[in-house]
């Protein structure tokens, strides 16, 4: 090879090189940003929908970890490190920063317009959130959160008439929204109106019961002088949530004007007993958190929240900093700990999601969810002594959850464990909460100790609550074959071979079976 | 160029005109309600007998004007005939005092919460003098000469002198809250301050002087890291003379002392920093002297944090109790009394410790009235931001109802933190209306928190019927105050015209004197007490008075709202009643006394079993009228 083509030779390598270089790195950055994972589905993650169709026009913007400490971890082994080196002025500076990279990523989306004006009402620059979330009406007119926030903020500045009206907006925009919802009630309640907050609050507890509406509800009747429903409402908020130290009080308040003295006294006593100060202004509750504690965790939420909005765009990498960001700032933040189990769950990264839950479970320790959660990551890897522990652990957390009982159940029902104790959780199940999902398992804990009798008993129960369910009209009819059958060997043989039938095998019944159109019938199977 | 001419003299003719307009705004076009009526242009400031620390005109013991009454003349007509008008009038009154709270930047507790004042009639002129409670350095900044208290002599028409130097009054503690009371009986309304350390007490002497008899009466309450809170004189035993009741606010020292940060700005740290600090209970032993019961009393088994105080007999038996109300935990306490001085703790049980809504509110500030007009007492309590200023409504004399909601009684009180109140009827229609003065504690609010503001401006709720109230600062001319940082607030009718005026501390502000221009066609009634066998000033008195279908009670108080005192002398607006048909007076200790027939828009002088006078009028000064 002559020097001239060896030269042009080293001069074409050289570009091809770097040609190639460029392309593996493009194809790298590609892979790591894109083909890295799957994005998970949005609504699971509990994003703001308002701005979601926007969320295509993505911007190219330099990946958020840039702006970012050093210290965020990105990929590989999960960690919960606080970053105890924080000041709140830095911490401002770089919520800022991150804003504006979220705004430069999505500048037509209202979800990341929301979090600019959560982060202006995080600083106390109300006007400047205000100001953010009429733009974010701007963009679009029924964008629920905006709305939500612009209420809240008349209701704190004791503009209550202001509060309902954008309130009722907002239940127009989203009338499953609780948030709203609640702050019409109180606004209404502190206007005077408790006529309007029955009439607001009592249909919507009944789809969808909350402490909170159940207190504001009695309040409501109590002002009306109906101190029987007052008393009722109370202590269905107590139910829902047994630290509810104002509900109590209301609930004496009620029992005393109804002459229950001895249940005021409880009631109470039960109120003296929290003395819960961080129910008692911002004072108080900078005196029982620092503030920067109260800072860190304001931020986390931001970053939290902020990380769902990159991972709907598929800039995984900047979702995950993000969360990590929150994690390092408040540990406890159970927001970015859950978008990481999911995220993680849906990457099939088990050990990482154990991870995530497990440590979800130490914050919450009296919430059986993650035990549950865990017990089912246990059981998809098949480890079947790993996932009864957890699964008994949940039961032992929260003894009177239905959902504990049933899931136990389930577990051993479908890992063969002692009958005798499947029908038991199965019964308690369904004592402690009668549904049809219950109902059906308990159908199946009896076929399984082959006891059809009482199966067709709770079947019969299930379709009785959820008629619409073919799954169970189906169960229920092969419980009847095999009664038949049972009775009449002969004839059930007969009609087996004329392929009338049951559909299925004789295992046991598949529990919490999924509705269905009510329009069935077995003609039409 | 006959263009560029004309454009100069286009510019030229239209700066005249502006200027012109300014001239004509302010000196012709200058709106004579801008200048009070009730003042000669001849009296303003700076001229005849208002100077600071000047001689005062009047000689002591002697009404200026001579004449009663002499209401409203040349005053402009009300656009609302139906609201009273208040009218900052402060720069015409001779009132100069400037409140300070000692800040320097070290953001002590101590300084959020000051001061207090108290009007009364110090000398028996018939006219209503105002008392000024100041702070003063704090730490290592105090020293050097440190700013006093400050008493105004009322010279009648809203014209006042500083009489400090002279009545030896000006305490130079850190002064937190006043009450008023002949405690000696001899007729002269003597003083109590409640301070950051030792209190005070002065004895008046009866010839405008008064003389500091702290350690002599044994109410110095002498504990140096005590921060104190309101004060009543009231007769707990019904023995004739005034005791004293003293709530604390909470322990403070240098060395305790923190701040907290809020969204990266130091602040001031919350009360919950601190530790609490029982009331204290004196019995006065008739000797001049005072004995401390707070053990035998039950009290001192309360520690809270307490602010504002009154007393009322609110369970209708004919004894004085006690409502302190704690700023947070463990709530508000209601002390019932057991006639004999012995209080039972009653506030939870009764509806009182807490809002209705079951949270424990930052109390600031109480007063006691009846505001339905059902003959007992109810409790108005003003609060923390994020809270309502909270009306108790007295069901039965043992159970109170939280009616802030129900009535609007919380209107405007929301997002400010409420001081200084009063369940006064302030336009004379029959009906007690609300009012309380507003302003943040923490200074520097305004950069951390949209929703609330460092100054803001009073607000007045008129009762409508005893059943509603309606927010009317606006149409009452209260939009047009410059925005202040209110504490302690009085009411009394300083100019005798017939509705009560406002006295406004501010803190680290000038104080602001109100004038109210209520409804003329409006009539009223105001009833001076005097004790012949009970206490001289007729505290714990209860008044009923009934005209046609109308029936109005009060009772006289020491020691009320925001660590203030006002209102020694009863006032009653009677609506178009134009003749009063009954007056019940029921003195501690079981006297009572019963007057028929008395025409409305006047001052009657109530004396103890010898019936009534028309106060400092002239048949008055030579021995009354009596029916």
């Amino acid at each position: 090879m002559s020097r001239e083509s060896r030269s042009w030779w080293d001069r074409s390598g050289l570009v091809a090189a770097g040609l190639l270089a460029v392309g593996l790195g493009y194809g790298l950055g590609v892979f790591l940003e894109r083909g890295w994972n799957r994005p998970a589905p949005v609504e699971m993650l509990g994003l703001n929908s308002g701005g979601a169709d926007e969320n295509q026009r993505v911007a190219e913007v330099a990946p958020l970890g840039d702006i970012l400490p050093k210290a965020v971890p990105g990929f590989g082994e999960p960690q919960i490190a606080r970053d105890s080196n924080v000041k709140t002025e830095a911490l401002k500076a770089e919520v800022a920063r991150v804003v504006e990279h979220l705004l430069a990523c999505f500048p037509e989306n209202c979800d990341a317009l929301e979090i600019k004006a959560r982060m202006h009402d995080w600083l106390g620059e109300t006007e400047k959130a205000a100001e953010t979330w009429r733009q974010c009406l701007q963009k679009n007119r029924h964008y629920v959160y905006a709305q939500v926030g612009l209420a809240n903020l008349a209701a704190s500045r004791g503009d209550f008439q202001n509060a309902e009206s954008i309130a009722r907006e907002a239940l127009a925009s989203d009338p499953a929204n609780f948030q709203a919802r609640a702050i019409l009630a109180q606004a209404l309640l502190n206007q005077g109106r408790p006529q309007e907050v029955v009439v607001v609050l009592e249909a919507a507890l009944q789809q969808d019961p909350r402490s909170l509406g159940y207190y504001l509800l009695g309040q409501a009747f109590f002002q009306l002088g109906d101190y029987e429903k007052a008393r009722d409402s109370y202590r269905k908020a107590t139910q829902l949530w047994p630290d509810y130290a104002e509900a109590y009080h209301g609930l004496a308040q009620s029992c005393f004007r109804l002459n229950l003295d001895s249940e005021a006294a409880a009631a109470m006593e039960k109120f003296r007993s929290f003395g819960k100060p961080e129910q008692y202004s911002q004072r108080l509750r900078a005196g029982t958190k620092s503030d920067e504690e109260l800072m860190r965790e304001g931020a986390a939420a931001l970053y939290a929240e902020a990380g769902r909005i990159y991972l709907l765009a598929e800039r995984h990498r900047d979702a995950e900093v993000l969360w990590n960001r929150a994690l390092q700032l408040d540990p406890s933040n159970r927001s970015a700990l859950q978008s990481m189990a999911f995220v993680r769950r849906k990457e099939g990264r088990w050990r990482e999601t154990k991870f995530y839950l497990s440590h979800l479970a130490q914050l919450e320790p009296q919430n059986p969810s993650y035990s549950l959660e865990i017990g089912r990551l246990w059981e998809g890897l098949a480890h079947w002594g790993e996932a009864e522990k957890a699964f008994r652990h949940a039961l032992t957390i929260a003894p009177k959850n239905a959902d504990c009982y049933a899931a136990l159940a389930e577990f051993l029902l479908a890992h063969g464990g002692d009958q005798k104790e499947i029908v038991e959780l199965a019964q308690e199940a369904v004592r402690l909460r009668p549904i049809a999902k219950h109902h059906a398992l308990l159908a199946a804990a009896w076929i399984n100790a082959n006891d059809y009798p009482s199966a067709k008993v709770s079947l019969e129960k299930a379709v009785e609550l959820a008629p619409e369910s073919i799954l169970y009209r189906q169960h229920y009819n092969e419980v009847l074959a095999k009664l038949r059958e049972m009775q009449d060997p002969a004839a059930e043989k007969q009609q087996e071979s004329s392929g009338l039938a049951k559909a299925s095998g004789q295992g046991p019944v598949p529990s919490g079976g999924e509705s269905a159109p009510s329009n069935s019938s077995s003609e039409k199977r | 160029m006959v263009s560029k001419h004309w454009v100069q003299w286009a510019g030229t003719l239209l700066c005249l005109a502006t200027f012109a307009g300014i001239i004509v705004f302010f000196f012709a076009g200058r709106r004579p309600e801008d200048v009070p009526a009730a003042l000669p242009a001849a009296n303003l400031p700076g001229q005849e007998g208002s100077g600071s620390f000047g001689k005062p005109t009047v000689p002591f013991g002697e009404r200026r004007d001579g004449v009663w009454p002499s209401p409203r003349d040349g005053r402009k007509p009300e656009e609302n005939c139906e609201l009273p008008q208040f009218k900052d009038i402060t720069r015409f009154s001779g009132i100069s005092f400037c409140h300070t709270d000692g800040s320097s930047g070290s953001k002590y507790i101590v300084e959020t919460v000051a001061s207090g004042l108290a009007t009364f009639d110090y000398d028996g002129d018939g006219q209503i003098d105002i008392y000024f409670l100041n702070g003063c350095p704090l730490g290592a900044e105090s020293t050097g000469e440190s700013p006093s208290n400050l008493f105004y002599r009322n010279l009648g028409q809203l014209r006042f002198s500083d009489i400090t130097p002279q009545s030896a009054v000006g305490d130079t503690g850190y002064g937190l809250g006043v009450a008023v009371g002949d405690y000696n009986n001899d007729g002269f309304a003597d003083l109590y301050l409640s301070n950051f350390g030792p209190n005070v007490l002065y004895r008046n002497n009866g010839d405008g002087t008064f003389t500091e008899v702290t350690a002599m009466s044994g109410v110095q309450a002498a504990d140096p890291h005590k921060v104190g809170a309101g004060a009543s004189f009231l007769d707990m035993d019904a023995d004739g003379d005034l005791d004293l009741f003293v709530a604390n606010y909470l322990v403070f020292s240098y060395e305790r002392h923190v701040v907290s940060q809020w969204r990266g700005m130091t602040i001031y740290a919350g009360p919950e920093r601190f530790l609490p600090l029982p009331s204290i209970v004196f019995r006065n032993e008739g000797d001049g002297s005072f004995v401390d019961i707070s053990h035998q009393s039950g009290v001192a088994q309360y520690p809270g944090k307490g602010m504002g105080m009154v007393c009322g007999d609110y369970d209708d038996d004919g004894d004085t109790d006690v409502f302190v109300n704690n700023d947070g935990p463990p709530g508000n306490f209601l002390f019932r009394n057991n006639s004999q001085g012995f209080f039972e703790e009653v506030a939870a049980l009764s509806g009182t410790a807490f809002a209705g809504s079951g949270l424990i509110n930052g109390a600031m500030g109480v007063d006691c009235g009846d505001f339905d007009n059902d003959g007992r007492f109810d409790f108005y309590v003003t609060s923390y931001q994020g809270q309502f200023a909270t009306l108790y409504r007295n069901l039965d004399g043992r159970l109170f109802e939280d009616v802030t909601l129900a009535t609007g009684a919380g209107e405007g009180s929301f997002n400010q933190v409420t001081w200084g109140c009063g369940i006064v009827d302030l336009d004379n229609d029959g009906f007690r209306d609300l009012f309380f003065g507003c302003g943040h504690l923490i200074d520097n609010i305004d950069l951390l928190d949209g929703s609330t503001s460092y100054r803001a401006r009073p607000v007045f709720l008129r009762n409508i019927n005893g059943r509603r109230f309606q927010n009317a600062s606006a149409a009452c001319g209260l939009g047009a105050l410059e925005p202040s940082v209110a504490r302690g607030v009085a009411f009394d009718d300083l100019d005798d015209d017939g509705d009560w005026d406002i006295v406004i501390l501010n803190s680290r502000l000038p104080a602001m004197l109100l004038r109210n221009d209520s409804p003329k066609e409006r009539r009223w009634l105001q009833i001076q007490l005097l004790g012949t066998r009970s206490n001289r000033d007729g505290v714990g008195a209860r008044v009923r008075v009934v005209a046609g279908n109308c029936v109005w009670v009060d009772e006289v108080r020491s020691g009320r709202g925001y660590q203030s005192h006002f209102g020694s002398r009863l006032h009653f607006g009677l609506g178009e009643q134009s003749q009063v048909d009954r007056i019940e007076v029921s003195w501690l200790g079981g006297g009572r006394d019963v007057i028929e027939r008395i025409p409305a828009n006047q001052i009657l002088l109530v004396i103890e079993g010898r019936g009534w006078y028309a106060a400092w009028s002239d048949s008055a000064r030579v021995g009354g009228t009596q029916p």
